[in-house]
């Protein structure tokens, strides 16, 4: 299982590395323009980078080279899921309250908009990650 | 254990075919064609045994694991080659060998060197640019690399130039030279079949037409020319497959086990004439008459 979760990173860290610092830069922005609700979106990149990268590797054939290896297929579905479901929405999120505690670090007398972003991120990545488990049981 | 692969009633349904029911043997060291049209079934049947799909009924044992139940514990012990897969993202030749290797803990280094430089491949070389031939060989480097115990070859030769299929041939035959290890191939080209196999199963339409020692069942069969004189009338029956016929000329497979020769003999034919078949002689042969069927 961990070979799979490590080989992906391997593959796509630099597109993880790049999100994540985009989704810092839009904490910045998030803290920095408070009246503007613009937080949801920013946490649909979180919580679809990771998918969109697993589709991009099963259009490529991913899916039946990994299956010819001796894994069950309850152990690869497992691998992606936490490839691609609950690290990325988790490491992403953290990267966009990292950008805004930024912000709020530099500019102290601003107002840091912690509670909508937690509640957008608490309602959000659970609300994504746990309906799609069931898939890999 | 004899059988290196056991399939019993195997049966696989799709919405406009039906895989079986099928039993095929496969002994401990053989090298096994499967042949057979497109569409008769071979990589169905090749992907349920290899753990990958679920049948809706009969059993499959390979190396006595069953094939869902010991689904990894096969997979390590097999291999399974085939166009289908595609190691194209993990870029490089290298990273699939790197990334593939550590699933198996018998990975031979030494003879993963071998293979790659008898098929032309670098570390370096990038799997989206390698020509279809060049994958293929990549393909049967991972698989061979791992020393399997059971190598599943689906059209392994399919797109390959004629020195490309001698190299791939003759790194199977080297694998399996010392007989522990068993092929099951499945192939178009049922020259290379017949050059190559021990044993063979000719499947169509989802059923096994035939099974057997491949020289036991090119010997068995002859392909008969005869003449008649007196007007007799012939069709198919027990052992015996009419081809062809022109006027009073007839063509024919003949099975030598089925006592058709003499039949035929009673009936008026002359001049029977027995060639020997070739195994695509034989498949048409048969696919012909079960069509008719």
């Amino acid at each position: 299982m961990k070979r799979i979760i490590f080989d992906h990173f391997r593959r796509w860290w630099w597109v993880q590395a790049l999100c994540g610092l985009i989704q810092v830069m839009l904490g910045w922005w998030i803290a920095e323009h408070p009246e503007i609700e613009f937080e949801f979106w920013v946490f649909l990149v979180a919580l679809w980078v990771g998918a969109l990268l697993l589709n991009f590797d099963l259009q490529r054939g991913a899916a039946r080279t990994i299956a010819s290896l001796p894994l069950s297929a309850r152990q690869i579905g497992r691998s992606w899921w936490v490839a691609t479901i609950p690290i990325p929405a988790i490491v992403l999120a953290a990267a966009l309250f990292l950008g805004a505690g930024m912000f709020h670090g530099f500019h102290p007398n601003t107002i840091l908009p912690a509670g909508r972003l937690t509640w957008r991120a608490s309602s959000s990545c659970p609300g994504w990650a746990l309906p799609s488990l069931p898939a890999t049981a | 254990m004899t059988n290196a692969i056991e399939i019993r009633g195997l049966v696989k349904n799709y919405p406009a075919f039906t895989l079986g029911p099928l039993d095929l043997t496969v002994p401990r060291g053989a090298i096994y064609g499967l042949i057979g049209p497109n569409g008769a079934g071979k990589t169905t049947a090749i992907d349920l045994i290899f753990g990958m799909g679920r049948n809706d009924a009969g059993t499959i044992r390979v190396l006595d694991l069953d094939h869902r139940a010991d689904e990894v514990a096969l997979k390590r012990r097999a291999a399974y080659v085939s166009p289908d897969l595609n190691f194209q993202v993990w870029g490089k030749v290298g990273r699939a060998v790197r990334f593939v290797c550590g699933f198996y803990p018998d990975w031979d280094d030494a003879y993963c060197a071998d293979l790659m430089k008898a098929f032309h491949l670098s570390d370096t070389d990038k799997i989206a640019t390698l020509s279809f031939g060049a994958k293929t060989k990549l393909n049967l480097l991972l698989a061979l690399a791992r020393r399997p115990q059971v190598l599943i070859l689906d059209e392994p030769t399919t797109g390959l130039d004629a020195v490309s299929k001698q190299q791939v041939f003759a790194e199977l035959i080297k694998a399996v030279e010392n007989g522990e290890r068993t092929v099951l191939i499945s192939s178009h080209g049922l020259t290379d079949i017949e050059r190559f196999a021990d044993h063979v199963g000719m499947i169509k339409d989802g059923k096994l037409l035939l099974e057997g020692r491949t020289d036991e069942i090119v010997d068995r069969y002859r392909l008969a020319e005869f003449f008649t004189s007196n007007g007799a009338q012939f069709q198919n029956r027990d052992g015996l497959i009419i081809l062809k016929r022109n006027e009073n000329r007839w063509h024919a497979l003949l099975d030598q086990k089925s006592g058709a020769h003499d039949w035929l003999q009673t009936r008026g034919a002359e001049q029977i004439s027995l060639t020997r078949v070739t195994l695509e002689d034989l498949f048409v042969a048969l696919a012909k008459d079960e069509e008719a069927k």
